[in-house]
Parts: structure tokens; C-alpha cells; sequence
């Protein structure tokens, strides 16, 4: 079977959620496509997390969702019907923050990503080769012996993202990838991840603060807005000075950037 | 493709065959030290004198050597499976008031001489406390999964310690009620393997041998959970599933070895932490590597314990935690461990 041609769509119809009193999500729609990378941006508390982790399947206690039909689904399966080793190998997704409670090696924390492709967790060789490829392919090889403690935020970003492609998922969701990376590392990990994606035909959904980093990446964005339904489409067509001030409650300008063409805004 | 894996394997097999070579050591050691001097020749020889050694080895070193290899394997076993579920380093299978459930259930079963329906020629005693920490393991999981999600672990948690204070109050008023069984039962507490034989452990056999197999099966799903609940979902983990086991394994692993030795502290706590010292994080092969340590460290605190004052014996768990916290000291603030462990 060719694998490369297969399309499949991940998506949330007319969800709306909050924690107790508070609405997080409120009649959102959005769905990603293999082969694509959508950015999800908008103000603290819009609910980028809260979205990511719906999608993922991995629903907080607390939320509560209000619709029925806002599960979301992996092509018109709900994914909380999947069972979670079944999700995972459909669903890689990177949480925001994470702290490692052992001090293994980043290979071994790489080979966790492989679980789910795992029988009963024996992990095989065709597991080992696809970390090493994946080490290899990040340019982790320095990384890979030392121990989670010893290393950097930076450092333990890579980490994680490396055990998420070694999920070798459909969909890759991730919680703030490049939050705690340099700004040469966070081109080259974009420019990575955005090939892999086109290369390897899976949909990526990434949160990111900064617009200008998102509109150079995205294929796709999507800004949330408090409490309201999603603006998604182009950067050119999104990042508009009417939309950004609607969402962030602050006057910008945008410019379209010298080398790549895209939308670029700045700040009143 | 030649990968680094053939060469990390290679270095797990050096760290199980010194372990398995200081298991047998230990056993064997076990067997032929005590009040009564035993040889290996006199026990394949014949004669009056050698048929007494031959029973003192088959009907008395051999069924508490095997229950002390057994309840070291167990206590440390389990702890390994509670600091790995509760992603912290000083979780020991007493947390979830397993233990003060199981000095409960003995004392009430000693003092008001019940003899459960399951105890058989087993001392009511120790089938006591075997019923004790099951029932506490029972309540404490159905009590903390009321609540579901990462939050239900943390209730999981404070419920036990709540429930092991409330034991452990109950378990002061009984023996302060009955002053007669206080000294009887305060040594049991402390722990001691003194007069258990082949009764007990055919008593304890089904449960230990499944809590064994459900801990070895937890080990690798337990691994994924080192970056917390939410982490491990994504990465194929049914979190909720793996409680319910962990929490099981738990119980029937602690009930096992209460009623092999009594409450004998600290072997669940520093096993696994002497094997990632050691060897450092060894995400999973911790549980089988802690059990094997368990065992071994479990069969020399009891063969000191026979033999240090023979003919009188002092408590196991006395010499665990005696010869315990120093070297556990030691290890925390060697070379060794700063390196490899945090």
C-alpha cells in the first residue's frame, strides 16, 4: 500500500469547552490535513493548549465539553474511541512543559516514543533503527548518551520533539515547540519539521506566540481569539491588521518580508 | 545497520549476571550459616548426625531462605512499580497504607486469636496481615478512583497516608487494650522471617507469583510514565489501566510479603535506588534488577539476623535499616551516584 498517497484529516467540529465556569473553547472548528503544517497562535488563555490536548485525545478532568459532536475525530473516527496506543500511532503530541522524573538518557527517552508501535512493549529492532534515524536526522548524535538532567531547556526540547517524530505519528501535535530554543535552532527545527512533514505526508498543528516565526513556517494559520471561533486560513488572508486588533486588542502594522514573501507584523 | 543498541544490551547482561552470581552466593550462604553449623557433605552423607542437618536444612533454612528471597523480591519489586507510578523518589510499598493495614490485620487477628477462613495451618497472625494490607490495598484504590485523571493519583497518595494514620491508631488502641500481646506484637512488626517454613509459603505462593508477573508486565508501560500522566497518554499509555494494575500488584505484592516476614521496612525503598545508583537510570529494567537486589539484600539481613547473636535472633528489619540508611548514605554521596543518579 502507498502510504505517501494516504490523506487523512484531523478535526474538531463546533467544540465548546470550559473549565467550570469559564469558557475556554467556544464553537471552534479546525481541522489539519496530512502534509500540512498549521500554526495555531493567539492571546494567553484562548485555549491553544486546551485545543492541542482535545485533539490529542488526552482531555483534562476538569474540562468539560459541551456538544456532543464536538469530539474530535481522526478521518470520522472519534479518537477517544481509539484506545491510546492506537491514537499514538496516529497522534504524536508534545505538551507544553514536562519534567522528567528519572535521569534516563535522551535515547532511551526517544525510544519511549516507539511504545505504541511495540507488542506488549518489547521494543524490536526496526524501534532502535528508527531512533537512531531520528537522532541522526536532528543532528542529535551529542545529545544522545547524556543524561536528561545534565541538559538545558533548549536541549531537552529537542529531546522531546525527537521522541514525538519517533512516533512516526500521522498528525504531530506540538505545545509550543520552539518556545525555549535559540533563534538559529528554531529556523532549523522549523525548516526540518516542515520538510519531514512534506516528505513523509503528516499534518503538523503547532501553537506558536510568535506571528512572524508562524507566518514564515505555516502552510496554514489559525489565530484564536478569546471565547470565539477561529480565524484559519493563509497568513496573508489571517495576519491582517483588522483581524490582529479584533484578537490581541493592540494596533498593528503589517509588512511583507524581503526574502520569504510572507506577512510580517509589528506593534503600534 | 549497526547500531549502539547491540552495545547498551551488552551492558545490561554484566549488571544481571553480577546480580544473579550474588543471588546464588547469598542463598547458598543463607543455607549453610546458623546456630548449627551445616556442611554441604554432611547433608549428602548418611548417618544419625547428618540426618539432623538434613532436616535443619530442608525444614527450616531452606523454606525461610526461599521466603526471605521471595518477600525481598516482592517488597522491592513493588517499591520500584510505586516511585516509578508516583514519579517520586521516596515512595516505598508502605505509602499507600498497605503496611499499616497489614499490622492492623495481624494484630487483630493475633489478639482476638480470628482465624481467617484461609489461614489453615498458617498462623493466624500472619494470614491476618496477609488479609490486612489486601483489604487496605482494596480500599485505598477504590477510594482514589473515584476521581479520575492525573488528579486521582495525588488522591490516590493522600488517601493512603490518611488511611495508614487511621491503621495505625486503631492498631495502638487494640494493642493498648491487650498490654498482654504488646511485646509479641511489636517484634512482629519489626519484621522477622523466625519460624515461617513451607506452610506459609504455600500460602503465599499464588499471590506472590501473580503479583510478580503483574509488576513485570507494568515495567515497560511505567517507563513512558517518567514525563507525567499526560505524556505517557500520548505516547500509548492507558494511565487509568495501568493504576488499577500498579495499585493490584502493589497489594498482593506487600499482603505476600507481610505474611512471609512482617513489616520489614526500607528493602522497597533503597532496592531500587541501589540499582540506579549502581547502574544508573535504568528506566526498565529497574523493576527486575530491584527485585533481584531486594532478594540478595533481603537474604543477608536475615542469615546477620540468625546468626549475629545465635541462638537468639533479632529482628530482620532491625538489620535492614541498620545496615540500610548508612550504606544508602553512602551511596547518595558517592562518586558513583552523583553521576548517575540526580
Amino acid at each position: 500500500m502507498d502510504t505517501e498517497k494516504q490523506l487523512h484529516t484531523l478535526s474538531v467540529q463546533n467544540v465548546c469547552a470550559s473549565y467550570g465556569m469559564s469558557v475556554i473553547l467556544k464553537n471552534l472548528t479546525l481541522s489539519v490535513h496530512s502534509g500540512e503544517i498549521v500554526c495555531l497562535t493567539g492571546p494567553n488563555g484562548s485555549g491553544k493548549s486546551t485545543l492541542l490536548s482535545l485533539l490529542a485525545g488526552i482531555v483534562p478532568g476538569t474540562l468539560h465539553i459541551d456538544s456532543a459532536d464536538g469530539m474530535p475525530s481522526f478521518d470520522d473516527t472519534p479518537v477517544g474511541s481509539l484506545g491510546r496506543k492506537k491514537a499514538a500511532l496516529h497522534i504524536a503530541y508534545m505538551i507544553q512543559e514536562e519534567k522528567s522524573a528519572w535521569n534516563y538518557t535522551s535515547r532511551d527517552i526517544i525510544l519511549t516514543g516507539r511504545y505504541a508501535h511495540t507488542v506488549n512493549g518489547v521494543y524490536q529492532q526496526s524501534d532502535y533503527d528508527a531512533v537512531d534515524s531520528v537522532i541522526a536526522a536532528m543532528g542529535l548524535e551529542s545529545l544522545a548518551d547524556r543524561r536528561i538532567f545534565s541538559m538545558s531547556g533548549g536541549e531537552t526540547q529537542k529531546v522531546r520533539i525527537a521522541r514525538a517524530l519517533a512516533q512516526e505519528p500521522d498528525m504531530l501535535l506540538l505545545d509550543e515547540p520552539v518556545a525555549n530554543l535559540d533563534f538559529g535552532y528554531q529556523a532549523e527545527l522549523l525548516t526540518f519539521i516542515k520538510k519531514l512533514a512534506h516528505e513523509k505526508n503528516f499534518g503538523v498543528l503547532a501553537s506558536i506566540h510568535d506571528l512572524n516565526t508562524a507566518s514564515r513556517f505555516a502552510d496554514r494559520i489559525a489565530l484564536l481569539p478569546r471565547g470565539g471561533p477561529c480565524i484559519t486560513g493563509l497568513a496573508e488572508r489571517v495576519l491582517t491588521p483588522d483581524n490582529l486588533a479584533g484578537v490581541y486588542s493592540t494596533s498593528f502594522g503589517v509588512f511583507t518580508h524581503p526574502v520569504y514573501g510572507c506577512p510580517q507584523v509589528y506593534t503600534i | 545497520m549497526k547500531n549502539r543498541y547491540g552495545r547498551k544490551n551488552g551492558r545490561y547482561v554484566f549488571p544481571v549476571v553480577v546480580l544473579v552470581m550474588l543471588l546464588a552466593f547469598s542463598f547458598v550462604f543463607a543455607l549453610l550459616t546458623g546456630a548449627e553449623r551445616i556442611s554441604l557433605h554432611d547433608v549428602f552423607s548418611s548417618g544419625s548426625d547428618t540426618d539432623f542437618s538434613r532436616i535443619i536444612l530442608l525444614n527450616l533454612r531452606l523454606p525461610r531462605a526461599v521466603l526471605a528471597a521471595l518477600a525481598g523480591v516482592l517488597l522491592a519489586g513493588a517499591g520500584a512499580a510505586f516511585q516509578l507510578f508516583f514519579r517520586n523518589p521516596l515512595a516505598e510499598p508502605g505509602i499507600m497504607g498497605i503496611s499499616s493495614g497489614a499490622a492492623l490485620g495481624a494484630v487483630a487477628a493475633g489478639v482476638f486469636s480470628m482465624t481467617p477462613v484461609l489461614g489453615g495451618t498458617v498462623s493466624p497472625v500472619n494470614a491476618g496481615a496477609f488479609c490486612g494490607a489486601l483489604a487496605a490495598g482494596v480500599l485505598v484504590s477504590a477510594l482514589g478512583g473515584r476521581r479520575s485523571g492525573p488528579s486521582s493519583t495525588v488522591a490516590l497518595l493522600l488517601c493512603g497516608t490518611a488511611l495508614g494514620t487511621l491503621y495505625s491508631a486503631l492498631t495502638s488502641i487494640i494493642l493498648l487494650l491487650r498490654e498482654k500481646e504488646l511485646h509479641a506484637m511489636y517484634v512482629w512488626m519489626l519484621g522477622s522471617f523466625n519460624g515461617r517454613g513451607w506452610d506459609e509459603l504455600s500460602f503465599i505462593a499464588l499471590p506472590a507469583a501473580l503479583a510478580v508477573i503483574l509488576l513485570l508486565v507494568c515495567a515497560v508501560p511505567l517507563d513512558l510514565l517518567a514525563g507525567g500522566e499526560r505524556t505517557a497518554a500520548s505516547l500509548g499509555v492507558e494511565v487509568n489501566r495501568l493504576r488499577v494494575l500498579v495499585m493490584a500488584a502493589g497489594a498482593l505484592a506487600v499482603s505476600a510479603a507481610v505474611c512471609a516476614g512482617g513489616t520489614i521496612g526500607f528493602v522497597g525503598l533503597i532496592a531500587p535506588h541501589m540499582v540506579r545508583r549502581i547502574y544508573g537510570a535504568k528506566s526498565r529494567a529497574l523493576i527486575p534488577l530491584s527485585m533481584a537486589a531486594g532478594a540478595v539484600l533481603m537474604l543477608l539481613s536475615d542469615t546477620l539476623a540468625r546468626t549475629i547473636a545465635a541462638p537468639a535472633e533479632i529482628p530482620v528489619g532491625v538489620i535492614t535499616s541498620l545496615l540500610g540508611a548508612p550504606f544508602f548514605i553512602s551511596l547518595i554521596f558517592s562518586d558513583r551516584g552523583l553521576r548517575n543518579g540526580y
